[in-house]
């Protein structure tokens, strides 16, 4: 069998017409992110505030998210609040305010918070733990919330922020997962309404010019850019928040329900070439740098062409249910998209797997017709046996031509095997491509991203909020050119270790590669990035300088020690139970200050803090991470850049809607036409002399 | 051959070159109102495909960056004017050969092995007239001279075929091998029908020339 070179021909928008229904679908009410409940009790706690102010730099965002409860009973009560946290986003604070001062939270071994929090608990001293249940449960708990007081906690995180075809895409998280897992449906109980003020606030600086911003689901959004570039955004409601910034469209938005993901993108200048960029962060001369290198190719891999075959594996399980018949549109809209070459089947699954008719249909008018028609008629309900889904698609693939396999789910398996070995083994034992298609924020993205990624397929990711045009032209640049595969990252002239993450999957037209490692020494380094393109050897490399000393991005640390962490957690997935693993992952969580699943935050006291001989660290870096932040307001970039190739950046302006071609082209007269025609002048007006 | 231009000559006087002031006018109009613009009227071929037929003219006037505005536009009003002055090609004329490289380069482009998705710029277009300019010359005196500036013409676009890449100057989008050469071949064939059939081209001048009468300020 051959296997889909890393993308599929211009016309073929599958994934993204298949993530379409699904953005469609996920437009239901969902429940709210988070809240503070009462341990014994159901009631909530009200939100007082919740603010949130975003910097998105160059390369990474920082999300800072500060709320204030309020318990309006008339006893003390221990709280637990439970909030969600994006994909590849590392936790580094948590502040709890003692007395009316901030006290920032320490990362420990999880039993050993645990242990503390409640002992100090048990005296009565004020404390807060935060812990990570599963990839995405995270848990705050809070000793005492004094009767008819406020609590004021902040928390905050960074994320790479990568671009897609020329489109940045920054999602806050607010919506429940959409699964009928009661045990976890429980977890997103909700109390979404701020009785106080609720703010979001962007700020948006980067090297790279930035033509557009937009909020698509908020048109309440005030968004100005300044003289020198800079972007900011502002969603204020309620009370006391810049009230100004709030437009007449707002009254139409309720009052303050935190029930929709706030989606933002951003959109590059178009025409701008590829690039080479690495930001650096090295304390002293002597010590250990970090980098953070981002490669954004050029669009120069060519299309790909010939028939393939789709398989498509649709989840009908009950949480489906609001969503389904926006799907069956969805994948209508895709199979009449299809060149009629092509040849695609479709398999549903809930508990079990079911396809709707054997062997593959044609993508001829007549056949996608047929397949819409039947495809009214399909029920849903039942549960989620993701692995028999998976299982029948992957069976009776033609060897002889290329296929490509797209899978959408809303969940979790929760029938049939469910261990990620079993899918990882499963998706490894066929040479294919896997795309997923994640909606909302209840799905095993972990484990989706990582089946796609061993098959060298990718990954997309869909918010309730999201914009379905836009996040369907920024797909649809992915699939249809050759890919980069086999991919492998060095770097001469300084020495480098600790490259991160395991570079696995392909690199898709418009995607930006995003390494981290550490570098000792200084001076020029030349980055070479090796991989295959339809199974020929593709190199990209640049020469950047590294510094001796680069003090404004220390955030760099922490999302290299989390990629470290989310390449260890992977591996472990696939081997299962590791103690050697477990003590590395908490080692590096804790010298980083990053809450994993083992690993917790925990405030106490300031005298206990001394008094337990619990170093500061954490608090130390934040620190110098807000200095950081506020010298970076006032500084040039850090930002080493060096082109590499000719060809422009993908972008989603350039890339049209239905996809594809060879990539743009133009090119000037030029100076040498000029020349040319001096030239010409001079021949000429020297034989008109020679005949007067 | 006399030119067709003769009668429009400018005997002494000074003629405003309108017609190629207009067209770099709309080519700076477009790159001034930006992306909004510029996504409108790109040359698009699956947005082509689906009904968009303007963008086979407009994308033409589409330019990527300032730089490559400046050099196209320059590029054409100095070819235009010397093209009118030196070889009596008239604007009349000049605005069928630019009309034949459009149709040209599109073709080329729509047809090409390389499925080029997007293609923006006049230089396909500058290139059609400078091949009519370069015959025009060869004409009327069969020079060393004139069959080197024709031989290094066709080296550029040999050179931009080979490397994607503009001769000197650099632009965000490689070189469209398609675009130059499909000028430079209208440019010629427009030369071999206005020979093969030199009545309906005269009748078509001539008309042109009655809507339109050339303006001479003196």
């Amino acid at each position: 069998m051959r296997s889909l070179s890393g993308g599929f021909v211009r016309r073929a928008s599958l994934l993204p017409a298949l993530a379409l229904p699904a953005m469609m679908m996920a437009a239901q009410p969902a429940d709210a992110a988070g809240l503070l409940t009462p341990a014994n009790s159901s009631t909530p706690l009200a939100i007082e505030d919740h603010h949130v102010d975003v910097l998105i730099e160059n390369g990474y965002a920082t999300t800072t998210i500060e709320q204030t409860f309020r318990n309006p009973g008339g006893s003390d009560l221990e709280a637990v609040y439970a909030f969600p946290v994006p994909q590849h986003a590392a936790v580094g604070e948590f502040t709890y305010w003692i007395d009316g001062k901030p006290v920032t939270a320490e990362v420990m071994k999880r039993e050993d918070a645990r242990t503390l929090y409640e002992r100090e608990k048990a005296a009565d001293r004020e404390t807060a733990l935060a812990e990570q249940e599963d990839f995405r449960r995270f848990q705050m708990s809070v000793w005492p919330v004094r009767a008819n007081s406020d609590v004021r906690i902040r928390m905050s995180y960074v994320q790479p922020a990568k671009l897609d075809a020329g489109v940045g895409r920054y999602v806050y998280p607010l919506e429940e997962g959409g699964t009928e897992d009661a045990a976890v449906a429980s977890f997103w109980q909700m109390k979404d309404e701020v009785t106080g003020s609720f703010s979001f606030d962007v700020t948006m600086r980067t090297s790279y010019p930035v033509e557009a911003l937009r909020l698509p689901e908020h048109p309440d959004a005030a968004v100005r850019q300044d003289a020198d570039g800079s972007w900011h955004v502002s969603i204020a409601r309620g009370s006391n928040r810049a009230e100004e910034a709030v437009s007449a469209a707002a009254a139409q938005v309720s009052a303050a329900a935190l029930n929709k993901d706030v989606a933002l993108y951003w959109r590059q200048k178009p025409g701008l070439a590829g690039s080479l960029d690495v930001l650096t962060y090295k304390e002293t001369a002597e010590g250990t740098g970090t980098f953070m290198a981002v490669l954004t190719p050029g669009e120069d891999n060519a299309t790909i062409t010939g028939g393939r075959d789709w398989t498509f594996i649709l989840d009908r399980s009950g949480s489906m249910e609001a969503k389904f018949e926006t799907l069956k549109e969805g994948i209508g809209r895709t199979l009449e998209a299809l060149p009629s070459q092509d040849r695609f089947r479709v398999i549903f699954f809930d508990d079990r797997a079911m396809r709707m008719f054997s062997g593959f249909r044609s993508a001829t008018p007549q056949e996608v017709q047929q397949t819409i028609s039947e495809l009214r008629n399909v029920p849903i309900g039942g549960g989620t046996n993701l692995y028999a889904g998976l299982q029948d698609g992957l069976d009776d693939l033609d060897e002889d031509r290329p296929s490509g396999v797209v899978l959408i789910t809303d969940g979790v398996a929760n029938v049939g095997p469910h261990e990620r070995k079993d899918f990882v083994d499963l998706a490894a034992s066929q040479d294919m491509r896997l795309f997923t298609v994640v909606m909302g924020n209840g799905a095993d993205r972990p484990m989706l991203e990582h089946l796609a990624a061993i098959s060298g397929g990718t990954t997309m990711n869909v918010s309730n909020s999201d914009d379905i045009t836009g996040r369907l032209m920024t797909a649809v640049t992915r699939l249809s050119h050759h890919s980069l595969s086999d991919i492998d990252v060095s770097v001469d002239g300084v020495k480098v270790a600790d490259v991160t993450p395991e570079l696995k999957g392909g690199l898709y037209r418009g995607e930006q590669l995003v390494v981290f490692g550490h570098y000792w020494g200084s001076g020029p380094a030349k980055f070479r990035v090796r991989g295959k393109v339809d199974g020929k050897p593709k190199v990209y490399e640049a020469t950047l300088d590294m510094p001796e000393t680069a003090g404004l991005n220390p955030e760099i640390e922490r999302l290299w020690a989390f990629s470290r962490i989310e390449d260890e957690m992977r591996q472990l997935a696939v081997i299962g139970e590791d103690a050697d693993s477990e003590q590395s992952i908490a080692d590096t969580a804790i010298e980083y200050g990053l809450l994993t699943p083992y690993t917790s935050m925990v405030v106490v006291r300031e005298e206990i803090f001394a008094q337990e001989g619990i170093a500061r660290n954490n608090q130390q870096r934040l620190t110098a991470e807000a200095d950081a932040r506020n010298a970076r307001q006032n500084a040039a970039p850090t930002f080493a850049s060096a082109p590499v190739g000719n060809a422009p950046r993908t972008h989603i302006a350039s890339s049209g809607g239905g996809g594809g071609g060879g990539g743009g082209g133009g090119g000037a007269a030029g100076p040498a036409l000029l020349l040319l025609l001096g030239l010409f002048h001079l021949v000429r007006v020297r034989q008109r002399a020679a005949k007067a | 051959m006399q030119p067709e231009g003769q009668s429009e000559r400018n005997h002494g006087g000074i003629s405003l070159p309108w017609f190629p002031l207009l067209l770099t006018g709309a080519m700076a109009l477009i790159h001034h109102i930006g992306a909004a613009a510029s996504d409108m009227l790109i040359f698009d071929r699956a947005k082509i495909m689906d009904g968009e037929l303007w963008r086979l003219v407009t994308g033409h006037l589409v330019h990527l960056n300032f730089q490559h505005l400046i050099w196209n536009g320059l590029a054409y009003l100095v070819l235009a004017v010397m093209a009118r002055h030196d070889e009596g090609i008239s604007y009349t004329r000049q605005g069928a050969i630019i009309f034949a490289g459009v149709a040209a380069i599109d073709t080329a482009i729509l047809l090409s092995p390389t499925q080029l998705s997007q293609y923006a710029g006049f230089s396909g277009v500058l290139n059609a007239l400078w091949a009519v300019m370069i015959v025009e010359a060869w004409r009327q005196k069969r020079s060393g001279f004139i069959a080197l500036i024709g031989f290094l013409s066709l080296a550029k676009i040999v050179y931009e075929a080979v490397t994607a890449e503009t001769l000197f100057f650099y632009t965000p989008w490689p070189a469209a091998f398609e675009g130059h050469a499909g000028g430079a071949v209208a440019g010629l064939l427009f030369l071999v029908a206005e020979r093969a059939w030199p009545v309906p081209f005269s009748r078509a001048r001539r008309l042109v020339s009655r809507i339109y009468p050339t303006k001479t300020v003196h």
